[in-house]
């Protein structure tokens, strides 16, 4: 079973709690010890220290896992499109002239068709498709 | 047995609970030990013992059950992608 830290974040998770636990233990060890309340607010400080380094590190914890599962999902709702598409056609049966015959392009448009697309179906089209075009996202040539 | 189990597989969200409740004991303390005084230098041991230590151990509870929460969507994550996996590969209608 996998998980979604690295190693490298999981040590500085502890390295965060245990440095935090240590200066509020330290923080409180400190103030307790003496009755001059200027001294103690040091110690206040040294304690406040502790939590922000505790909560940073699981702050940092918590984002790095989220961003994990998500680069996951995308990963596996990108392959599963990949799988549910249709396969491909066939490329040019032989009684046609060249797969490029298959492939139409609009006058200044940057996208190349099949000639059944709906986007082209009706427009004026030429078969000169270039080499610049890129192939339509609809009809995927 | 069954209750062994359960704290086996839910052993986060179960630390995260007895960490909140030991957060908000600690909470509680500090407010019971600063309102028991009027003088600045006995107070400020228990904003840091009850009141930041609380806090601290609040905090930990919640990441602990918000992890549990990444590392179930993770699991599941595992299992789709072994379906996926055996999609492509045809053994799976």
């Amino acid at each position: 079973m996998t998980l979604p830290w690295r190693v490298g974040t999981v040590v500085s998770l502890y390295l965060a709690t245990v440095v935090g636990g240590a200066l509020l233990v330290a923080g409180w060890y400190g103030a307790s010890g003496t009755g001059d309340v200027a001294a103690q607010l040091v110690w206040l400080n040294v304690a406040a220290l502790g939590l922000i380094v505790a909560g940073t590190g699981n702050v940092v914890w918590l984002l790095y896992g989220h961003r994990s599962v998500r680069a996951r999902q995308r990963a596996l709702v990108a392959r599963g499109m990949e799988l549910a598409a249709p396969p491909r056609r066939p490329t040019a049966s032989p009684t046609s002239t060249t797969p490029t015959a298959l492939r139409v392009a609009i006058h200044g448009g940057a996208r190349f068709h099949r000639p059944t697309c709906p986007l082209v179906v009706g427009k004026r089209t030429t078969a000169r498709i270039g080499t610049k075009r890129i192939p339509c996202e609809a009809c995927r040539p | 047995m069954e209750l062994i189990g359960w704290l086996r597989a839910q052993w986060d969200r179960v630390a995260a609970w007895v960490v909140i409740a030991a957060g908000a004991v600690a909470l509680l303390l500090g407010w019971w030990g600063v309102s028991g005084s009027g003088f600045p230098a006995q107070q400020i041991p228990y904003v840091i013992s009850g009141g930041m230590v609380g806090l601290f151990l609040v905090g930990l509870g919640g990441m602990l059950w918000l992890s549990a929460d990444l590392r179930d969507e993770w699991r599941k994550l595992d299992e789709l992608d072994q379906r996926l996996a055996a999609l492509a590969d045809g053994t799976e209608s």
